[in-house]
């Protein structure tokens, strides 16, 4: 086997694992955005559920203007903000204030048993959970994603497509400290 | 484990007495085996010399072996069939409601296909032992299935087995609507974790690769769903870690579904749980053992599951 020949089989070789990479790092970039794109509509869907809370609990709750100014206005910079990371970080500020109201719903017995009230709460503990889900599968796309363009031969390429290492999802100190919402609908 | 305590305290309280009693009977029919096989060969020692006076010798083998298999199968015929009434359905009716045992049954082909477990191309398929009721008000079908491929190429045969074990059916109406299975990993157990997951990605399959946090779980299963979001609504961090700890105490080999309004367990096993032991003692069989463990599992990682996910 003359030198030219090994120069070929050196070429080709290189050329494959340029293009399966290549290919894989697309594949993972475009998950990102799928997840992306996920994450973002389960938000929507949380903050759309907003003015149907706060008009069921409004009835009640006349004297606590100040708690439903904050989640309104909460609820409208998220429904606004394009940018993912944050309508996520507005997202945990608006559990952070649900989880407020919840607390303070126990004040009223009549709203704690309305038949509207409780089926917002079982929309509210799926969507919990649905943002939960999300997030998860957003971080996984992400630290695959990471991982390939940090590990060879993707650390090589990743830099020609102009590919760089992306920041996960990860819950802000204060949301850490404050109730889940999930649990106080859980309680009632 | 609570659930598997319960299960023994049944088993001593409701089914060893039944064990002790059918114990005797095997006695008898193993008395009864031996002495008609003993007879039988001796008769066909009598005829022996005629065949060798015809050179036929050599079917006095073959007649010893019939002759031996016809004794076997006619005196514990009786004892097996008591077996299943007495232990095995007796054994369900304590743990499902409305139970219907049917030993010459078993689950049909769509439902084997339906679980999405231990999936191959067959050409025969069989099975018995169904047991239909209702585990925690829930319908469960399951049965022992064999399912086998025979290859024919010219005067060879080869004949490959696709499943061989117990696949249960539990049919829970959950609010999921994608397909997640969850198979033991053979790869990053072999190969760790980076040559693993490279194995493990499927990329013309419909079912995707799931990464899941837990690594524990991880090691011990590989996951695939057609929806990522759904297979992480199902598998939380905390039924993962309650998967892995139920796994790491138990040796089956067993795969998981959720389906469409179902979960299917498949637990793979060479041994055909619900005979009767013949040469072995009927009180002390690992066979029954096994049964108890299979449903105990079933029981934990279906109220695990039933505590997770709603009900619709």
């Amino acid at each position: 086997m003359g030198i030219s020949s090994i120069l070929l089989i050196a070429i080709v070789f290189v050329g494959l694992l340029f293009f399966f990479s290549y290919n894989n790092l697309i594949g993972k970039k475009n998950q990102i955005d799928n997840a992306a794109g996920g994450l973002d509509a389960t938000l929507k869907q949380r903050f759309d559920l907003i003015p149907e809370l706060v008009e069921v609990t409004k009835q009640y709750m006349k004297h606590e203007e100040t708690m439903f100014t904050k989640i309104i206005e909460l609820r409208s910079r998220g429904k606004t903000t394009a940018n993912l990371d944050e309508k996520n970080h507005i997202s945990d500020e608006l559990n952070n204030e649900i989880g407020k109201l919840l607390v303070t719903v126990e004040n009223y017995p009549e709203l704690a048993s309305n038949q509207n009230f409780l089926r917002l709460q079982d929309s509210m503990i799926d969507l919990e959970k649905n943002i939960a889900a999300a997030r998860r599968f957003y971080n996984a796309a992400i630290i695959d994603f990471n991982d390939s363009i940090q590990m060879i031969p993707g650390i090589f390429i990743a830099p020609i497509m102009g590919l760089k290492a992306r920041e996960r999802y990860s819950i802000d100190e204060f949301e850490k400290n404050v109730p889940n919402t999930k649990d106080l609908f859980s309680k009632k | 484990m609570k659930v598997r305590d319960n299960f023994s305290q049944i088993y001593l309280n409701k089914i060893k007495n039944k064990l002790s009693i059918l114990e005797i009977e095997r006695n008898k029919s193993m008395n009864l085996f031996l002495i008609s096989a003993s007879l039988g060969n001796v008769l066909l020692l009598k005829v022996y010399k005629i065949m060798l006076h015809h050179n036929v010798q050599y079917l006095a083998f073959a007649l010893a072996a019939f002759i031996t298999f016809l004794c076997y199968y006619f005196s514990f015929k009786a004892y097996k069939k008591s077996y299943k009434e007495k232990v095995i359905h007796s054994f369900f009716q304590e743990i499902l409601t409305d139970t219907i045992y049917l030993p010459d049954s078993h689950l049909t082909e769509s439902e084997y296909q339906a679980s999405l477990l231990f999936q191959g191309e067959y050409t025969h398929f069989s099975g018995e032992d169904l047991v239909e009721g209702k585990l925690n008000g829930t319908p469960i079908r399951l049965s022992e299935l064999m399912i086998k491929r025979v290859q024919q190429n010219g005067k060879k045969r080869k004949t490959v087995l696709v499943f061989k074990g117990l696949l249960a059916i539990y049919y829970f109406p959950h609010q999921y609507q994608s397909e997640t299975i969850i198979e033991p990993d053979y790869a990053e157990k072999l190969l760790g974790k980076y040559f693993g997951n490279l194995l493990q990605t499927d990329i013309f399959g419909e079912h995707k690769h799931v990464n899941l946090e837990s690594p524990d779980f991880e090691k011990e299963f590989v996951v695939r769903s057609l929806d990522q979001v759904e297979a992480r609504l199902i598998l939380t961090p905390h039924v993962q870690d309650t998967l892995t700890k139920i796994k790491q105490k138990n040796e089956f080999n067993f795969a998981m579904s959720f389906t469409p309004n179902m979960m299917a367990f498949a637990f793979r096993t060479t041994k055909n749980l619900f005979e009767a032991p013949t040469f072995s003692n009927c009180i002390e069989t690992k066979s029954f053992r096994d049964i108890v463990d299979i449903f105990s599992f079933i029981h934990d990682v279906s109220n695990t599951v039933d505590s997770k996910i709603k009900k619709i």
